[in-house]
């Protein structure tokens, strides 16, 4: 029994999100009119808002976006088409594990961001080199989960399939090892996208060629505040919204899962 | 302790199977010391012996799971090299795949042979019914109760009809009631395929309801202790043999065995 | 005996330090070979290394590191006390809980970076804003891991303690506190790669000072060596930084040693 359980008279009251979230928006409204915030720095909500609006009429913003969201596309599948592999056969191959395992640890606290430049430097500023760093950048949760993941396979799944005519490694591997892994590799998936669009739209505020984040740079530049925030809050939905599209497509599909994604 | 004649016909069959393992710090552990061990066709035999002494690793050993160090298994003949339905397995855990449907389980083996669908479907069906399970086709293994999860189990493997089933203290997972009552199923079906059984379990009781013979094993490194022969008449009625005469001298037999086992465990019987 | 133990003990060794020997030779090769582009794009190591010892001499680089460590360290200690204080208080108090549920859940998968912008008008282009950065980088992994493992407090230990006579003020130190440090050390150990990533992007994107700086401008002047100092020189404060850590937790966590990998 934990906190969850606690009796019913002192379950919160339902309206308190809402609370939360209208201080938030009320104190944001008012802060800046009322002066207690520069208005220059941080504009009142409503203004935002509006802001925001006229991005949605503004055919550029779309044009970016959409660049930007197929950059991220592109990296974050070679992403996964490497990693889950990789650390699905990790978990089954001591070897293997031995060889990449030291990599990985290495190379975690190493903030890959750092690469932005470089690849810049090799690859000119292009996509391949904001692709480039994407894989880079969400490598390793996706290993890391695809690895954990095959390796909490109970091994009487991999006997059961083999007593009952599942012969070959490759079999195996596709029918058990893989479906058997997969609420793990969702769970490093999800993080996997959140770093994913960090990624990106580092690289596009550091070299600003194409894409949303040199398109919010811009305004930053002109001195536009309220849309610099327009645009900040329209990019934080739009992550929102993708990681919750994400966690509803992932409890659908894995019905017959047991925990949590 | 009897060893097969040669020329005699049995289903499965373990000569001199010897099995050592090397723990973590380097320490070689005897876990089977030639053992020899074999069923006949549609016997249903039982391997009973003290926690750890190594009755599974036997088993995993005829299932062609694990390889012997030394000795051989031969199932109809032939030595085993590794798994296949021919010796079907059922575990503790149920060891259902999680993301298939009950009818997905049970229809794994077959999709596996070729059989073409409506077939499949149909057989497994068949096999269902038979563990009494019509009806929950549809439903994946985490809405089912212990008890059903292994019928499930019971069912799939038996749908590939093995020469041999083999089954590590299956019921062990489940409550005193459904073990019973799974029991009893366990020999309603038996008795109706009569397929070949190697049982392993540390439960006497069960061992003797179900068994027409129980192989007696002794603490590691483990051997053959005795090889007793269940004459209770079949079919047996689970709560009337508890009233007769020879069970009660069975199961004394049975537990002075392992008794003798179990002391001789403290601190003399552990290897190097 | 000792022969197994000195093989077991080389064994790791090589591991930890196969992953440098690795990169190092790869990078010499690949200059060498002119793989990845010529001498002036991909210097070799040597190359780079004279560079670092120029800017070391003369005092350049130790200044820079110290910035941004600096900013790191302040980045992170905020976090760590900002992030386990509402995360004890979310995990525990359910009304609070309730009320920034959305609040987080919707700032939790926001790319922070996307921040950035509206932080350099608010905080300039200072110190402050990359802080900030590095902050909200850091606060989430924190706050998360806190709530989490203050919220799953066994209510049965809790009630022992009461039945021993804890008053009720000191419950949330002896019993809460202790009980959620796990969670907590496993989201300090993501938070302090977040605070580097967070003030390193920073300092690139729009500074005056740091690591970061030091990279953006010596690619805009194309000293390209210098930008290769910079990258490495972040890596191994990030490798430092991440075994400083894991060491003060072996020390103050002794009971609990959770291993993130293997």
């Amino acid at each position: 029994m934990t906190a969850a359980d606690a009796p019913a008279e002192s379950r919160p009251n339902p309206l308190l999100p809402f609370t939360g979230i209208a201080i938030v928006l009320l104190v944001w409204e008012f802060s800046p009119r009322l002066g207690l915030v520069s208005s220059g720095s941080v504009p009142p909500f409503s203004d935002v808002v509006v802001a925001a609006f006229g991005l949605f009429a503004d055919r550029d913003f779309w044009g970016n976006l959409a660049v930007s969201a197929g950059r991220w596309a592109v990296g974050l599948i070679l992403a996964i088409a490497i990693g889950v592999p990789l650390g699905v056969a990790m978990g089954r191959n001591r070897v293997l594990f031995a060889l990449v395992d030291p990599l990985l640890t290495m190379s975690y606290p190493v903030p890959k961001a750092a690469l932005i430049l470089i690849f810049v430097l090799w690859w000119g500023a292009g996509d391949l080199s904001r692709i480039a760093i994407i894989i880079m950048g969400c490598l390793i949760p996706i290993v890391i989960s695809s690895y954990h993941g095959s390796r909490a396979i109970d091994n009487r799944l991999v006997w059961s399939a083999r007593a009952l005519g599942t012969r070959s490694s490759a079999a195996l591997f596709a029918k058990i090892v893989f479906p058997a892994a997969l609420p793990q590799i969702c769970a490093g998936l999800r993080l996997a996208i959140a770093i994913s669009i960090f990624t990106l739209l580092a690289s596009e505020l550091l070299i600003r060629q194409s894409g949303i984040g040199s398109y919010m740079f811009t305004f930053l530049d002109d001195g536009q505040t309220p849309q610099v925030w327009a645009c900040a809050a329209l990019l934080a939905t739009i992550a929102f919204l993708l990681d919750l599209g994400y966690v509803r497509i992932v409890h659908a599909s894995l019905r017959w899962f047991e925990g949590d994604v | 302790m009897t060893v097969a004649a040669p020329g005699v016909d049995f289903k499965l069959q373990a000569r001199d199977v010897r099995k050592t393992f090397v723990t973590r710090g380097g320490k070689q552990v005897v876990a089977l010391d030639g053992i020899d061990v074999h069923a006949r066709p549609g016997e249903f035999v039982s391997l009973v012996g003290p926690s750890g002494c190594g009755k599974s690793t036997l088993l995993y050993i005829l299932g062609g799971f694990v390889r012997p160090d030394g000795g051989s298994v031969a199932c109809d003949g032939a030595v085993v090299r590794g798994p296949g339905p021919e010796r079907g397995i059922v575990f503790q855990e149920f060891a259902l795949f999680p993301w298939k449907t009950v009818l997905g389980n049970v229809e794994y083996g077959l999709i596996e042979r070729g059989v073409p669908p409506a077939e499949r479907r149909e057989r497994a069906r068949r096999y269902l019914a038979m563990v009494n399970l019509a009806g929950i086709e549809g439903s994946y293994p985490k809405e089912l109760s212990g008890g059903m999860k292994q019928r499930v189990a019971i069912a799939r493997t038996l749908a590939v009809e093995p020469d041999v089933l083999l089954m590590d203290e299956p019921f062990g997972a489940l409550d005193a009631q459904t073990r019973a009552m799974l029991q009893v199923e366990l020999m309603r079906i038996w008795e109706s395929t009569r397929t070949t059984i190697v049982f392993v379990t540390h439960a006497l009781d069960e061992a003797i309801f179900l068994s027409d013979r129980i192989y007696v094993f002794s603490q590691r490194p483990a051997r053959v202790k005795a090889v007793i022969d269940v004459d209770i008449e079949r079919p047996r009625d689970r709560e009337a043999m508890l009233d007769d005469p020879a069970y009660a001298t069975l199961h004394h037999r049975l537990a002075q065995l392992l008794r003798s086992e179990e002391s001789a465990d403290d601190g003399s019987g552990r290897a190097g | 005996m000792s022969l197994a133990l000195a093989r077991a003990g080389g064994w790791r060794i090589a591991a930890a330090v196969y992953p440098f020997v690795l990169v190092l030779l790869v990078w010499w090769q690949c200059s060498a070979h002119g793989l990845l582009g010529n001498a002036f794009v991909f210097p070799s190591p040597a190359r780079v290394w004279d560079s670092a010892t120029v800017m070391f001499a003369d005092g350049t680089l130790a200044a820079q590191t110290l910035v941004t460590l600096g900013r790191v360290l302040a980045a992170f200690a905020i976090a760590f006390v900002a992030g386990a204080a509402i995360g004890i208080l979310v995990g525990r108090i359910a009304s609070v809980r309730a009320a920034l549920r959305p609040l987080i859940a919707f700032l939790f998968p926001t790319p922070k970076i996307a921040l950035y912008p509206a932080m350099l008008i608010l905080l300039g282009l200072g110190t402050q804003s990359k802080i900030g950065l590095g902050v909200a980088e850091a606060i989430f992994p924190i706050l998360l891991g806190t709530a989490a493992a203050a919220s799953q407090v066994e209510t049965r230990l809790l009630w022992s303690a009461r039945a021993l006579g804890t008053p009720e003020s000191r419950l949330l130190w002896r019993i809460v506190l202790p009980a959620a440090l796990g969670g907590l050390m496993t989201g300090a150990r993501i938070a302090l790669v977040g605070a580097l990533i967070g003030v390193f992007l920073g300092e690139m994107i729009a500074g005056a000072d740091g690591l970061g700086h030091m990279m953006a401008v010596s690619y805009r002047t194309l000293r390209t060596a210098d930008m290769y100092v910079a990258v490495v020189t972040i890596s191994v404060v990030g490798l430092c930084l991440d075994r400083a850590f894991l060491f003060a937790r072996e020390r103050l966590l002794g009971w609990s040693a959770e291993s993130d990998f293997a």
